[in-house]
């Protein structure tokens, strides 16, 4: 801790001067104000994104079929059966809530979801599993996200930020393709299609000139890096490349709505936050109410590996890191990005990560001792 | 690397005053303006007395594959420095180097290796180093110019993206955008004495004249944090709205102004250093995403590289106003100054 007490001194200085230019620029910040909303609108969101890569997937292979006039072939080609493994890893970020309010529909997606990874797993035709499941699903996000977030711009905003940069989205499923994911980039064109949609919800705030950029960017995408939704061999290229217009057309979505959509942005602050937002979800544990503290947890923890700061505390603090990431990734199953220069922090991470959250016996003190080092987080940058 | 440049402007900006004194006019040197084109992977050369493109020279046969970005200039101005990388960071290849390329022939004199994906490069005021940050790998590399030899290779924070050396040679400074840190190099005793936080997304750092204070913009942050170099600690922050995304920065060599290039709203932003207020924004004529941006020795130009627009936009310093724009490369990244003397 003598090393946490030295960090804390030299980021003291230097953070109050960030703190005394910290963004008041916008109204609103939905990453802060709905943390928990947005994970789970995330969550629902991204589940039905992988319901429109499976049928891109499954429209390509078809018309492949056609082209052979040969043998049909069913179902699901290896390359994109992680699409249909992440269906558990979202139901995790809402499926508490949705159980609360309505325990029937919870039920019935979490069938339906078993009923479409039976179907890819036995080879069969799933057509109908993703028409059902993508209605329970849209039912389930009118029943998970009250209407006045659903409504609400700045939150619709974070929404179409975590489908563009967060795991399974616009940016990522690009990169992913560079490194031969064919999967992740259905994933990313499946993105890009729900993005434009989400934006279209929004744009009739934009000025003419705002419209224009991010029109400019969702175009740019669309014509050159999604050209189509399924690709045959791995992208050679930039792995970054859809990345630069996605900042930019966030850039610009953040004037739009006048919301701050970077949670990273002023990393004190976000220290700040997670461990209080936190706290109640570790309570929640203790009383028993497991899935909806998950929810918490995993809101909680995809913002710290998202939003840089864990990368933040990996450089500067690496044993306040090490220990917040190996509980994130017990209670959660969150995997962080490769880092070039995680070693240590990855060096725990090995091919049996399917469900790392099995390994955790007692959740509600992990939880807790997650809760302190989240606060020993928020010290390093002064408490 | 515009310590680099910095350094050749208090050198030039001396000895303007001396050829003054003596009757004789430096201003007769000229000056070429560089700006790298990542994605078609050349160089555009501009002479400044005309503003017209005199050359584009391809750095790469392979462009969307491999790309030009950050450049230096030699203390000199004879030599521009760029660094070169694949798109692709996950790999090492070959195209991970850094070119050198004379001023006066316009044609690339040199090359070394410099593993890692370098991102920009700084030169020590003696010419004799060359300073890269090692995107991919989160390394800051020092290399002896004449023979690329490694003197030194350090750990700095994740996504190494800004390099600058301190106008007395002692301090490399290397920026890190996912880390949002700064990582001071002590150069002479080849170790790494601090890191620091800096605004979110630092992208570039340059020292200012006489090497008192470092400025380094923050993209997403919307910020420049004024450094104290004595003590390695950001003692102000200039804020330049969420939205002006800035990126490069020229350090005036004849005024207290700093010049900072504001990608998000495609603005240039000129600050006081005295007062570290920004005085004004020239937006109107300006090019689309000015990334890069240098200004001529004299003070009289400031130059954008325009990266959506694929264009350089010139900027008289007297009425703070655009005078032109010039056709660049596919997008424009980068700019450097260097001087063809007079002899």
């Amino acid at each position: 801790m003598t090393r946490l007490r030295v960090l804390v001194a030299a980021l003291a200085a230097a953070l109050f001067l960030l703190a005394s230019v910290a963004s008041a620029q916008y109204s609103r910040a939905p990453f802060f104000e709905h943390t928990l909303e947005v994970s789970q609108a995330y969550g629902i969101q991204l589940s039905l994104q992988r319901l429109d890569a499976l049928e891109l997937v499954d429209e390509h292979a078809e018309a492949d079929d056609d082209d052979d006039e040969g043998e049909e072939e069913e179902g699901l080609d290896d390359d994109y059966l992680e699409i249909v493994e992440g269906f558990e890893v979202d139901l995790a970020r809402y499926i508490g809530t949705l159980r609360a309010v309505d325990p029937e529909l919870a039920e019935e997606v979490e069938e339906a979801i078993e009923a479409l990874e039976d179907a890819v797993e036995d080879g069969e035709d799933y057509d109908d599993q993703v028409v059902t499941l993508r209605f329970l699903l849209e039912t389930a996000y009118q029943r998970v996200i009250p209407a006045e977030l659903r409504n609400d711009p700045a939150f619709v905003a974070a929404v179409i930020v975590e489908l563009s940069l967060g795991e399974g989205g616009v940016a990522e499923g690009y990169e992913e393709a560079v490194e031969g994911e064919l999967g992740a980039y259905t994933m990313g064109y499946a993105a890009l299609e729900r993005v434009s949609g989400l934006w279209r919800q929004v744009a009739g705030r934009a000025t003419e000139q705002q419209r224009a950029d991010v029109e400019e960017m969702l175009e740019f995408l669309s014509e050159f890096v999604y050209v189509e939704p399924v690709i045959e061999e791995p992208i050679i290229g930039n792995p970054e490349e859809a990345e630069a217009p996605v900042q930019r057309m966030i850039g610009v979505l953040e004037t739009v709505v006048d919301a701050e959509l970077f949670p990273g942005r002023d990393l004190a602050s976000l220290a700040a936050h997670l461990p209080e937002e936190l706290a109640g979800y570790c309570e929640m544990y203790d009383a028993g109410q497991d899935e909806l503290a998950l929810e918490g947890v995993i809101a909680v923890g995809h913002l710290y590996l998202s939003a840089d700061l864990g990368q933040f505390l990996g450089f500067m603090a690496p044993e306040v890191h090490e220990e917040a990431l190996e509980l994130i990734v017990a209670l959660t199953g969150l995997e962080p990005e490769d880092d070039d220069d995680d070693a240590e922090a990855d060096d725990d991470d090995d091919d049996d990560d399917d469900d790392e959250r099995a390994a955790v016996a007692d959740p509600g003190a992990a939880c807790r001792e997650l809760l302190e080092v989240l606060r020993e987080a928020h010290e390093v940058f002064g408490g | 690397m515009r310590t680099r440049r910095n350094a050749r402007y208090r050198v030039a900006a001396l000895a303007l005053a001396t050829a003054l004194a003596t009757g004789a006019a430096l201003a007769q040197d000229s000056y070429r303006l560089y700006v790298a084109n990542e994605y078609s992977a050349d160089i555009t050369i501009i002479d400044t007395a005309t503003d017209e493109v005199i050359k584009t020279l391809s750095v790469s046969g392979r462009p969307g594959e491999v790309r030009p970005r950050g450049m230096a200039v030699s203390p000199d101005g004879r030599t521009i420095y760029v660094a070169v990388s694949d798109f692709n960071p996950q790999i090492e290849t070959p195209e991970d180097k850094i070119v050198a390329i004379d001023v006066e022939t316009n044609e690339v004199i040199n090359e070394f290796r410099a593993g890692g994906n370098p991102e920009r490069v700084a030169v020590s005021p003696d010419g004799t180093q060359i300073w890269a940050a090692l995107e991919a790998i989160a390394q800051g590399a020092g290399y002896d110019v004449q023979t690329g030899e490694q003197l030194g290779i350090f750990r700095v924070g994740v996504e190494a993206e800004g390099v600058a050396v301190s106008p007395d040679g002692k301090w490399v400074y290397i920026t890190a955008e996912a880390t949002h840190t700064v990582t001071v190099i002590d150069r002479e005793n080849l170790q790494v004495v601090k890191h620091f936080l800096v605004g979110n997304r630092p992208r570039v750092v340059e020292f200012s004249n006489d090497g008192t204070r470092a400025y380094v913009s923050a993209e997403i942050g919307g910020t420049i944090s004024v450094v104290d170099t004595s003590t390695h600690t950001v003692i102000e922050t200039i804020n330049l709205g969420l939205d002006s995304r800035p990126v490069e920065i020229a350090v005036d060599p004849t005024s207290d102004r700093i010049y900072v290039a504001g990608g998000g709203t495609s603005a240039v932003y000129v600050i006081d250093t005295t007062t570290n207020e920004v005085i004004a924004t020239i937006r109107e004529q300006m090019g689309r995403r000015p990334w890069g941006i240098a200004i001529t020795p004299d003070g009289s130009k400031v130059y954008t590289a325009d990266g959506l627009s694929d264009s350089v936009t010139v900027i008289d310093t007297d009425c703070l106003c655009v005078v032109k724009r010039i056709e660049a490369g596919r997008g424009a990244h980068s700019a450097e100054i260097g001087v063809v003397p007079r002899d």
